[in-house]
């Protein structure tokens, strides 16, 4: 991939590693002639790095080696970077303070200029929020690109519910390079082959706690909304949808029921004025969009069971057959059957619920 | 009863003879002929014994010389050879005492007229001259009908052992006087009376009942499944939960052993030498060795002496491994090819023994390290990655050799304190023996469907489009590994069994793909 002169001086200069945004920012118009004010942010470096350090990053962004270098590197792992700026940068991400000076990208780059929306939850996501989450995630790719995170429990389920559309988009913590041993590496592969993996930082970056939280300024950022199914008291997915709400972007959560430790999160944020999502058709009228229900054909034993379900939250297999008077045994047929509908879930033991 | 001293014996005139006795040595749980001869030489007074005996054959000399003297017999007081020949066999354990006492007076002259031939002599001595019973006496008696040997000579203790044996004509005796006496002619003995199975298996009952397990209705009809198929099974479920009930009773739900069965497995049962007092194992095992367990005592092993392993106890029975996850990995890997080959074989420097293992397999564990998961009274505090690392503790390989995966529930004092019990064992028992009756027509011999290999899944196992579909969509909705297809496959053959439908219907798919919750990668 060729860069224009512009986007390669962003390139190398996000690569120099100690230097924070601002001095980046500061960097490049300092060294920009035509900017009328370089002079003000030459000062501005000198003084906060010092003359020495100021003149030896200066050096290195001009040495025609070590350009060579960062760009060959990236063009290696396969990594084409949209820059700030640029025409591929999405405007949403643009808005926010502090925008990613460079996204590392690999895969599908013209997702970026899509309607995003995120969907993110906690690691310890009961079964049947994440079955739903996988759900709710497979429908809204009919009107947008899915941007979640790579953590186990509702991001990985948003992921695969979202994959066999090809629109999703997974932000990364860390380098491109850091999650090659993670658990969930077959799944960023086949991300990258079927959908985007960003990230802001350098391929052989490795990850640090704080960059947990500045990636879900991204995740917040490249979305008009973020739904949020499941998080604890203190789950990353607040830091989430608080700046969705800082950047003025619609936020969901997924109600849950009073004790469920893993849902006293999202029943905060509704308390707190986020909107309550039930399906996918809460999220969608939000933004005066339509949504088709696909019905799908049952018998009238997994009709009554179904309906049982819905209207209990969830039961286990004993309740199922005893209210609907079959034997266990059959209730197993049955709830399998909505299992493979996708309309039931195994909520652990031998409990299930309608999704 | 009067002893008939042979006038020759009484003194120490140097009339002496080579004497010549049968005993049996054992070799895993196959018995092998050995002639026990002793010699009496002029030389300073010695008592040798040669042919690779082992510690306890050589510490016999010490028992014999005793109970010779005080059951009021001559011991020779010159030098004393006694060979167990084949000689490169070694012979181990206390029942060469009696052979070895008879074959020493026959020698001396003490007992010049006893008529051994034909005659297999079994039995440890007391210092006092009364018989001890010796392990392993069931595989000799049957190693030795089968080379001819009818008559068998052994100690009280083991008459109950001998019993079971048709056309053995078993003499249990009480000490050495009365071996003298049986061995010179004296009438009055009277053979062991040959007790059938049938009254064995009629008298034995297991201590547990299907109907005592309160709920549990999906963990129960599993189990009948995993029986019924002959199927290795695995109870997940929070502590506390019964699963260890369920699992004993899962003898109780077997078809009765049938008396080669009973043979086989107390012939383990009596090398490994924790036969009861009722000589014949009637009842299904069930074994639960501890997670300490080593692969020696779980698979078998011994330097010298080769002993049956739990699995070969458990032949015909169920292992029960209770926390699955807690055993060492190497134990656990050591339990495939068994699982596999229904026969183990250990080999040490001493040979190598084959024992059978033709056992059920049973594992239970916690669905998580804190064993709250899925529960729906208690919240799980693990984290996935917690979950994934407790679960891989146990290997792809013996997943793969466990067809029914089940979670168990959490029982509800209402659960406990109801009255009303489901059903007895008895009533289970009979559907599986039907749905068994129905394998062994299929595959022309005792079998099971979990036995099928591919080639017999192709042959019986035939899907309609319909049933294919329901399978496909199955794997692709629950993201279900390739390797739990013929599984899932197989258990649907035996619900159909259980169904009495010849063919594999929808919902006998249905229901075989929910007995699979390990297999399933991701929500």
């Amino acid at each position: 991939m060729t860069y224009s002169r512009r986007a390669a001086d962003v390139i190398v200069a996000d690569s120099f590693e100690g230097l924070g945004h601002r001095h980046k920012r500061a960097l490049l118009r300092a060294v920009d002639c035509d900017d009328a004010e370089h002079i003000k942010y030459e000062q501005f470096l000198i003084k906060s790095l010092g003359d020495g350090v100021y003149n030896k990053v200066k050096r290195a962004l001009f040495d025609g080696a070590y350009r060579e270098k960062v760009l060959l590197g990236l063009e290696k792992s396969g990594i084409s970077c949209v820059v700030l700026g640029d025409g591929g940068y999405p405007p949403l991400l643009a808005e926010i303070p502090a925008p990613p000076l460079v996204l590392y990208c690999r895969g599908n780059i013209s997702l970026l200029s899509g309607d995003c929306f995120t969907v993110v939850g906690s690691r310890r996501t009961p079964a049947a929020t994440a079955a739903a989450c996988k759900r709710i995630a497979g429908e809204l790719t009919e009107h947008f690109t899915v941007v979640s995170g790579v953590a186990d429990g509702a991001d990985t389920a948003a992921v695969r519910g979202a994959l066999p559309s090809g629109k999703v988009i997974c932000v990364l913590p860390g380098g491109h390079q850091s999650v090659a041993s993670s658990a969930n590496a077959a799944l960023i592969k086949s991300v990258e082959e079927g959908g985007l993996v960003i990230s802001e930082s350098p391929p052989q970056r490795a990850v640090l706690r704080y960059m947990y939280v500045a990636r879900n300024r991204i995740l917040a950022g490249l979305s008009k909304g973020t739904l949020v199914v499941s998080a604890g008291s203190r789950s990353g997915a607040l830091i989430t949808a608080g700046y969705a709400a800082d950047y003025g972007r619609e936020v969901f959560a997924f109600p849950h029921s009073l004790g469920v430790s893993s849902g006293e999160g999202c029943n905060q944020l509704i308390k707190n004025g986020a909107s309550l999502c039930r399906n996918v058709l809460d999220i969608l009228s939000e933004f005066g969009l339509e949504y088709r229900v696909k019905r799908v054909a049952l018998t009238p034993a997994e009709e009554k069971v179904l309906a049982y379900l819905r209207a209990n939250g969830g039961a286990h297999i004993q309740a199922v057959a005893s209210a609907v008077g079959i034997k266990v045994y059959e209730a197993v047929t049955v709830l399998s059957s909505l299992e493979i509908k996708g309309l039931a879930v195994r909520s652990g033991g031998n409990s299930y619920s309608a999704v | 009863m009067p002893l008939p001293r042979d006038p020759r014996g009484t003194a120490n005139t140097g009339d002496k003879m080579l004497a010549k006795v049968t005993s049996f040595a054992l070799l895993g749980i196959d018995g092998v002929p050995v002639e026990v001869e002793a010699d009496i030489n002029r030389g300073m007074t010695n008592f040798d014994i040669v042919g690779l005996p082992d510690a306890a054959v050589k510490e016999s000399k010490e028992r014999v010389r005793s109970a010779v003297r005080n059951s009021r017999f001559h011991f020779p007081v010159n030098h004393v050879t006694v060979n167990l020949a084949p000689a490169d066999i070694k012979k181990e354990g206390s029942q060469f005492d009696l052979p070895i006492a008879v074959a020493v007076m026959m020698a001396g002259g003490e007992l010049a007229a006893a008529r051994t031939q034909g005659v297999v002599l079994l039995g440890e001595l007391a210092l006092d001259g009364s018989l001890r019973p010796v392990s392993g006496v069931l595989p000799s008696l049957i190693s030795a009908m089968k080379r001819g040997y009818t008559k068998f000579v052994v100690p009280l203790g083991n008459a109950n052992e001998a019993a079971y044996i048709e056309g053995a004509e078993v003499y249990a005796l009480k000490d050495l006087s009365q071996t003298a006496a049986f061995l010179t002619g004296c009438e009055g003995f009277v053979p062991v009376a040959h007790k059938s199975f049938a009254s064995a298996l009629q008298s034995a009952s297991y201590a547990t009942d299907l109907s005592l397990v309160k709920g549990q209705t999906v963990a129960k009809r599993a189990v009948e499944i995993a029986v019924a198929g002959g199927h290795n099974l695995l109870l997940s479920g929070p502590p506390g939960s019964g699963k260890t009930m369920i699992a004993r009773c899962i003898p109780t739900i077997m078809p009765d052993l049938t008396f080669e069965e009973a043979l086989e497995v107390t012939q383990i049962h009596s090398v490994a030498g924790d036969l009861g007092d009722e000589g014949i194992v009637s009842l299904r095992p069930f074994r639960t060795p501890h997670h300490t367990a080593t692969t020696a005592s779980l698979c078998g092993g011994g330097n010298t002496r080769i002993r049956p392993g739990e699995i070969s106890k458990a032949h015909k029975g169920v292992l029960f491994l209770d926390e699955l996850p807690e055993y060492s990995r190497a134990t656990l890997e050591s339990l495939r090819q068994p699982l596999e080959d229904k026969v183990i074989t250990v080999t040490r420097a001493g040979g190598a023994v084959t024992f059978p293992a033709d056992f059920m397999l049973c594992a239970s564990m916690n669905p998580c390290p804190c064993g709250n998961y899925g529960s729906a009274y208690k919240e799980c505090t693990c984290t996935p990655a917690q979950i994934r690392r407790y679960r891989a503790r146990i290997s792809g390989p013996l997943l793969d050799r466990i067809d029914i995966q089940v979670e168990v529930d959490g029982v509800r004092y209402e659960e406990l304190a109801s009255t009303e019990s489901g059903e007895s064992s008895a009533v289970v028992k009979k559907r599986v023996e039907r749905a068994r009756a129905i394998q062994r027509e299929r595959f022309g011999r005792p079998s099971t469907n979990a036995n099928m290999g591919e080639r017999d899944i192709k042959k019986y196992c035939s899907l309609s489009p319909e049933c294919e579909s329901i399978l496909r969509g199955a794997f692709e909705r629950l993201s279900l590994s390739a390797r739990a297809r013929s599984r899932t496959i197989k258990v649907a053959r035996t619900i159909a069994d259980l169904a009495l439908s010849a063919e594999i219907r929808p919902e006998h798919i249905l229901e075989a793909t929910s007995y699979r919750n390990f297999d399933i990668k991701e929500p």
